[in-house]
């Protein structure tokens, strides 16, 4: 199994507790790149509410759940359509300097 | 190219939005413009009377999970019930059992019961729809009775909605919108385009009309004002139009109170096709809001 498959089969883990589906049924996720050989991955998430009260819960999740992939190296998540995308995208830049 | 949500909403109920939302949709349509159809109201769906959707695909809708009790495991030990906040768990006939409409889905008594006698089952609490109608595609749900989570399930319709107006390059979203402040309302205009308050001459629609307003305001979503059933009470709609004026709310029109739209309402057509005057004060209202959500 590719690299991109495993992304994805990681990510329809990620569930959207509010409409009860994952992230990709839903198709929160836009962009998405695996760079197979370097195992850099990019994607947008974009949350099926503007004000959708979990966003930045759920674009962590997404972005742990990428990271945990075997062969994956570095995770980029932008957020989009969202009224807390920045602070999202704060707590996200966080993550890399966890570890 | 990302759709533009026009959103009707009012605080109080029956003050006539599904008849201005038909009649906006049948209007877009006369003017050949393209839009998708949301109707945010799942509670109290009534858009399809009018818009006589044929379904093309269906889904259930999850809600929140609800507990229930493995008889076989029971060891009768009473943890439960008398744990349970809400009084959920009761015994019947010496068998532990509980009340799905009292549940609130905690988990409490699944993590204290000692023998894992409990379990959570998620509930299908409606349906959702994505239609063809005379007049354009169309997202609906249904809720069932004594259902909860109506905001999620508005937040999928119009998720859903906006999917298929992407996919489809298609360039409006107009969403009947459920009445008060709740969370289906605070689902439907979340990132809407443009908000559109129908209020009516009376007390309580005055009321409602300013906590609509306020909830709007309060997601920094761009708003407006129109009196439907206008002559019903001239001083009160004054006082609408001059409570516009002073908050810098943009006031749309009056739609006059005619016998005419009752009698459409009953034969189940759409006010603005069969109504000359209330189409007449409508065409105001609606070009004045393209002109509002085109310029955005």
């Amino acid at each position: 199994m590719g690299l991109k498959s495993k992304v994805i089969e990681a990510l329809m883990k990620v569930y959207d507790p509010e409409l009860r589906k994952d992230v990709i049924t839903l198709q929160l996720i836009r962009d998405l790149k695996v760079d197979e050989e370097t195992g850099h991955v990019s994607l947008t998430f974009r949350p099926t509410a503007f004000t959708c009260p979990i966003g930045i819960q759920l674009a962590l999740m997404i972005k742990q759940a990428v990271k945990k992939v075997e062969g994956v190296k570095k995770v980029d998540v932008k957020v989009v359509d969202f009224a807390w995308a920045k602070q999202a995208e704060e707590y996200l830049k966080a993550l890399d300097e966890e570890n | 190219m990302t759709p533009k949500e026009i959103v009707i909403i009012s605080g109080k109920g029956g003050t006539g939005k599904t008849t201005i939302t038909a009649s906006f949709v049948w209007w877009l349509r006369e003017k050949e413009r393209k839009f998708v159809i949301a109707d945010a109201d799942v509670d109290a769906a009534d858009m399809h009377i009018l818009m006589k959707p044929e379904p093309i695909k269906e889904e259930e809708f999850v809600g929140k999970s609800v507990a229930e009790i493995d008889d076989e495991l029971c060891t009768y030990c009473d943890i439960c019930r008398q744990l349970c906040r809400f009084d959920a768990i009761y015994v019947e006939d010496g068998i532990y059992k509980v009340n799905p409409f009292r549940c609130d889905g905690c988990t409490l008594c699944e993590i204290a019961c000692p023998v894992s006698a409990i379990k959570m089952v998620p509930q299908v609490v409606g349906k959702w729809f994505l239609s063809r109608t005379p007049y354009g595609p169309m997202v609906h749900a249904k809720l069932k009775p004594g259902a909860e989570n109506s905001g999620n399930l508005v937040t999928m319709v119009k998720h859903q909605a906006r999917l298929l107006a992407e996919k489809e390059e298609i360039p409006y979203i107009i969403v009947d919108g459920p009445p008060g402040i709740g969370c289906p309302v605070t689902s439907a205009i979340s990132g809407a385009s443009f908000v559109a308050v129908v209020a009516e001459g009376s007390f309580s629609a005055i009321h409602d009309m300013e906590r609509a307003v306020e909830t709007a305001r309060h997601f920094g979503v761009r708003h407006a004002i129109l009196v439907n059933k206008a002559g019903i009470n001239p001083e009160n709609e004054g006082k609408i139009e001059e409570y516009a004026r002073n908050m810098g709310i943009p006031f749309l029109g009056r739609v006059p109170f005619t016998r005419c739209v009752m009698d459409a309402l009953v034969e189940e057509k759409i006010a603005a096709s069969s109504c000359p005057d209330v189409r007449n004060a409508l065409d105001g209202i609606f070009e004045k809001i393209l002109e509002v959500v085109d310029g955005t």
